[in-house]
């Protein structure tokens, strides 16, 4: 399908929406994209600079490790191994060593809502990573002996993350508390990403729903020649046979919550400094509201300025560090808040602490030095975020996953220049309260919970 | 599609025929070749020197809306006593308060620009880096400079670090790598100042007036370069620099005549006594040339066919200012310490002695020139890259001149090159250890010396008071006789089973228990059987016998007098008898396994276990720890359990035992292998 004119009409309409002010003029470059489609339902985002010759190549299959069926949990997480392993082209290990041969490299990724394929080349070896790519997607190999060792990697990497991060099990803990609804709460982020039932033709049948063509995005960035890419995705990727189409979860609960507080405690056996994580539930990523949370979050707690870090850290020396963080999906996601305890800090007295910041943020306005702040600081992290051809592709990929629409990408800063101090009071009263939170704590294991008030 | 047969591929190779195909794209089945490469170039370098008497180097990425600036600064004056660490300690406290502003107003200024301001030291200067968005740039040189000029020092900061690198430095100082690193280092560059460490040990020493003297001797335009990429123009740079550095002052620092490094003429072993340890960590070193030395690329180069050529032995070059030096690095099993040495030295060895042919040498050249653009691709990695070259004194002119130089390279540089500076007949060998079993192995490699982890010599009497046993002071008389009986699976089905029995076989001696475990698997069965005291854990008697198709081992072995005297047989027949030395509180065979039921376990605790082998009368360590608390379903029930790794030299293993107690293993599972064994049936304790 050519989608030269479809292309034109909806940079038009990203630049109607972002009320005619390209990020041009905001101190970020738009970045070039182009897009089209394959018959067999594949859709292709370009995107070509030159600054240095490097091409990035991303390949997004929505489906991530909460799929409406409980039963197929982290099969998507077992071909996404499976995958970056071997093909019918492709022996056991070949794809990693081609690609390190010719300078690239390769990582894959599954969260809650996709699993993602990346490989970043010297942009004379794009096509060795579009072929990849196609291979990957059509030509799986699904042997009992890749099986069983990707098993064994799956429950490592789990073992790994559960135990060999500080304070994993909290901080999952809460996540889950705060999102345990479908679909994601199936997710494995973390302690579900091993499946327990690994029968092959069960998978093969997983894949073919899943990780077809009219159920992914193909994005390359970077110092490529569109019309060349095109007749190379074509070639590559023309002859795969479309599968049932895109995969559309059946729905996604409204945020903020409203069924009350949940708290949990969890025991970190190697910790030795007790945690606290208080969680908010947000809305999906293309949520209005999310622009103002974004900043908010800065405010919050991001940098040594910022109120939680000052209040818990620098004045009071109460915890050790603090991290507030936003995280996006394309369902609910949450405003999780981490803290580590000083020595002898009490969880109640730090938890005191963090809900009285939230208060003072629901019951004022905050600064317009600190709005400022908090938007150079996420302007200087979207332009770096954009210098390379690897942080772009996913840039795009993001916005395609999350809005529907990779353009969008272009119109972003525009929408966080909009956001005034009374937004961001406005979404602190809506999603930071009580009934929307979630809370875990993990004390320390010599001290119960502290003592220091 | 394009298909070409095998045949006509083969013909055209031998024909030197070169197939085209459209846009590389090769037949499907097969990887497609390399397109023609773009031209886009890699940009070019500007320098010039500022008024102030630094140096400014400049990578422009006109379109670019963010700006990296660094300023690196040489450790080239030393003050005072020269206390290790202090070059690190003064970097890391430029970013926490000046004389115009305190930490918590610093942090807010570069907050508000969303800048970024980081400072870092390594073993030949300071690099402190500034990141902002163009449209802030000005404002962050301010900040910059202030940071740069004008830190405070203050003693509570000063106070807050030290005690952090202090903790740091506890924590890692048990750490057998790490240990072997500094002894690598301290025997390889003496006391020169490479050789000293972080010194962490004395770092607690200093104060704030020692900082201050630091900074103002080293931190000096003279002795400064500023490396910028992004939208920002050299001139342009160069000016705004000059506005907020215009009070810099000072001269190129005169460094005193440094400490020469030792040039050993043979290999020598340094061996860091860990009595007890069943695993040996190896680094094998020695000096390369100083960093601007135009042999580094294909030192570089030859780094990596050693990599490969070694597998599992880490391979690594690292390039300083002055003399640099290889390292190569492995974690084996003690008895592989010796076959590990040699064969790191014969590689060493191979790559001066053979050229290295195209075919190896082409795919590594391939992957550093390829990989080249990828690391210089935003301002950040351009800034770090150039900072680095020139404070090693390497000036390019432009970013590409290193692959390029890469890929100029052949066989015979290569060989050139590592017969100039590979040294594997005088290398440094550090080895962590138990120097008891290590020592004899190692003296083929050179002298070795025997020091303990705080780096004092030790003799060998000292190594013979250290190998006090790690005894367990277990109980064993409160189990009751009983039967256990675990099924063996692979991958889920069911191969076999194991049936273990403890019984008090002599009515007139129930101090005397007897465990036996039989395990069938097809054709083939291992029995093992152990007598011990049952009051205080020894063992008494200890035998097992392998019976397969094609024949039998076995051993037996008994404790008596402080020794161990036993027997093995081998499938043809043959029989070897042995006898070693006991080590007291150590157990045999399955006593192991019973030793886990008897430990008071907790989550997060470590267990060392000393073993006898049944088989040899040697003793080895078995060690782990305690995991966590979980739920866990074995055919015999339901259960809580204590989740336990325990590694040896023959690997790991994850156990599941019972919290209550005896802590009867519920599940066994060996990492890297499909077997597990579980419990099935309980009749007894």
């Amino acid at each position: 399908m050519k989608t030269g004119a479809l292309s034109a009409a909806l940079a038009a309409l990203a630049a109607l929406a972002a009320g005619g002010v390209s990020a041009q003029e905001h101190g970020l470059p738009d970045i070039p994209v182009d897009t089209f489609r394959l018959e067999n339902g594949l859709l292709v985002i370009v995107s070509e600079t030159h600054s240095s010759p490097v091409a990035a190549v991303s390949v997004w299959y929505r489906v991530g490790n909460s799929p409406e069926e409980p039963e197929a949990n982290a099969l998507a997480h077992l071909i996404e191994h499976l995958a970056l392993q071997e093909s019918e082209n492709l022996t056991a290990g070949q794809a990693e060593l081609l690609i390190t041969r010719a300078g690239g490299l390769q990582v894959a990724g599954t969260d809650a809502d996709r699993t993602g394929f990346l490989q970043v080349v010297p942009s004379n070896r794009v096509n060795l990573a579009l072929w990849i790519e196609a291979e990957r997607m059509h030509r799986l190999v699904i042997s009992d002996g890749g099986l069983r060792s990707q098993m064994a990697r799956l429950t490592s990497e789990r073992d790994g993350d559960l135990l060999g991060r500080p304070y994993a099990r909290a901080r999952f803990a809460a996540d889950t508390l705060a999102t345990d609804f479908v679909p994601y709460k199936h997710s494995a982020g973390l302690a579900g990403a091993v499946p327990t039932d690994t029968d092959g033709d069960r998978l093969r049948r997983f894949y073919e729903r899943y990780f077809a063509p009219d159920n992914a995005v193909l994005a390359v960035a970077g110092d490529v020649d569109p019309v060349q890419i095109r007749s190379l995705v074509e070639d590559m990727f023309g002859g795969i046979r479309r599968g049932p189409g895109v995969f559309e979860p059946a729905g996604f609960p409204e945020a903020p919550r409203r069924d009350g507080e949940r708290r949990g405690q969890v025991s970190e056996e190697f910790s030795t400094h007790a945690f606290l994580s208080v969680v908010f539930t947000t809305p999906g990523a293309a949520h209005d509201d999310q622009y103002a949370l974004a900043l908010l979050v800065r405010i919050l707690g991001a940098g040594r300025g910022s109120r939680l870090q000052q209040a818990l850290i620098h004045e009071r020396s109460l915890a050790r560090t603090l991290t507030a963080t936003l995280n996006r999906r394309r369902g609910p996601g949450t405003v999780a808040i981490d803290v580590v305890a000083a020595e002898g800090v009490s969880l109640d007295v730090l938890e005191a602490q963090i809900l009285a910041e939230v208060a003072r943020l629901v019951a004022e306005p905050v600064t317009d030095q600190e709005l400022r702040a908090a938007l150079n600081q996420w302007k200087a992290a979207e332009i770096t975020s954009r210098l390379s051809a690897r942080s772009r592709v996913e840039a795009l990929q993001r916005h395609l996953l999350y809005f529907g629409d990779p353009y969008r990408i272009n119109g972003e800063v525009t929408r966080y220049d909009a956001v005034t101090a009374g937004e961001v009071q406005r979404v602190a009263a809506k999603y930071l309260t009580a009934e929307n939170r979630a809370v875990v704590l993990s004390p320390s294991r010599t001290g119960a919970r502290g003592a220091r008030e | 599609m394009i298909r070409i047969p095998r045949t006509s591929r083969r013909l055209a190779r031998q024909l030197g025929v070169v197939l085209i195909l459209p846009l590389g794209l090769g037949a499907q089945g097969r990887p497609p070749r390399a397109l023609p490469e773009s031209g886009t170039p890699l940009p070019r370098i500007d320098a010039r020197t500022l008024g102030i008497g630094a140096d400014l180097v400049v990578v422009e990425r006109a379109r670019t809306p963010f700006v990296t600036v660094s300023v690196t600064v040489r450790d080239v004056v030393p003050v005072g006593s020269e206390t290790p660490g202090l070059a690190a300690v003064v970097a890391r406290l430029l970013t926490a308060g000046t004389t115009t502003r305190n930490a918590d107003e610093l942090a807010r200024a570069i907050d508000r620009l969303g800048a970024t301001i980081n400072a870092r030291a390594g073993p030949d200067g300071a690099t402190i880096t500034l990141g902002v968005a163009r449209e802030h740039l000005s404002a962050g040189l301010e900040l910059l400079a202030d940071v740069v000029m004008r830190p405070s020092f203050e003693p509570a900061a000063l106070a807050r670090l030290l005690d952090e690198i202090v903790a740091g430095a506890d924590a890692s100082r048990a750490h057998p790598p790490t240990m072997a690193m500094r002894a690598l280092l301290r025997r390889m560059y003496g006391k020169h100042r490479y050789g000293r460490g972080a010194g962490e040990e004395q770092v607690g020493e200093l104060d704030s007036g020692a900082l201050g003297a630091y900074h103002a001797a080293n931190y000096s335009p003279g002795n400064a370069t500023f490396v910028a990429s992004g939208g920002v123009a050299l001139d342009e740079l160069a000016e705004e620099i000059e506005e907020y550095f215009g009070a810099w002052t000072g001269s190129l620092g005169t460094a005193p005549p440094g400490v020469e490094p030792p040039e050993p003429e043979a290999n020598e072993v340094v061996l860091v006594h860990v009595p007890g340890a069943a695993r040996a960590t190896i680094r094998v070193g020695h000096l390369l040339p100083v960093g601007s030395d135009p042999d580094w690329a294909a030192l570089v180069v030859a780094n990596l066919v050693l990599r490969e050529r070694l597998g599992r032995v880490s391979s690594a070059v690292n390039r300083r200012v002055e003399e640099g030096f290889y390292v190569a690095g492995a974690e084996v099993a003690a008895a592989a310490v010796d076959g590990t040495v040699g064969f790191i030295l014969d590689e060493m060895e191979r790559l001066r002695a053979e050229e290295v042919l195209p075919a190896e040498l082409e795919p590594i050249k391939g992957f550093l020139a390829g990989s080249f653009p990828l690391q210089v691709e935003t301002p950040q990695q351009i800034v770090a890259r150039v900072a680095r070259d020139r404070l090693l004194g390497v000036s390019s002119e432009r970013l590409d001149e290193y692959p390029n130089r890469v890929r100029a390279l052949d066989g015979a540089a290569l060989r050139g090159a590592a017969s100039r500076h590979l040294l594997p007949q005088a290398a440094v060998i550090t080895v962590v250890g138990d120097a008891s079993v290590l020592r004899g192995p190692l003296t083929k490699f050179g002298p070795v010396t025997v020091v303990d982890t705080d780096g004092r010599a030790l003799g060998l009497a000292d190594l013979a008071a250290s190998r006090e046993p790690v005894a367990l002071k277990l109980d064993a008389s409160g189990l009751k006789d009983g039967s256990w009986v675990y099924g063996l699976t692979v991958d889920g089905e069911r191969v076999g089973e194991m049936i273990r029995t403890l019984d008090r076989l002599d009515p007139d001696d129930p101090d005397a228990i007897t465990l036996t475990s039989t395990v069938v698997t097809g054709a083939q069965t291992l029995r093992q059987e152990v007598t011990f005291r049952a009051s205080t854990f020894a063992p008494v008697a200890a035998s097992f016998i392998l019976a397969a198709p094609g024949g039998e081992i076995g051993a037996w072995a008994t404790v008596e007098d402080g020794l161990v005297k036993g027997s093995r047989t081998f499938p043809d027949g043959r029989v070897e008898e042995f006898q070693a030395p006991a080590t007291a509180g150590a157990v045999m065979g399955e006593m192991l396994e019973l030793a886990l039921w008897l430990i008071d376990h907790a989550p997060g605790g470590r267990i060392r276990i000393p073993v006898t082998q049944v088989e040899s009368g040697t003793t080895t360590i078995m060690s782990g720890r305690v995991l966590e608390v979980t739920n866990i379903e074995v055919p015999a029930g339901t259960f809580q359990a204590y989740r336990i790794e325990m590694v040896s030299d023959a690997g790991e293993q994850i156990l599941y035992a019972r919290t209550e107690a005896p802590h009867i293993v519920l599940r066994l599972e060996t990492r890297g292998q499909p077997l597990v064994m579980q419990l099935e049936f309980i009749s007894g304790s």
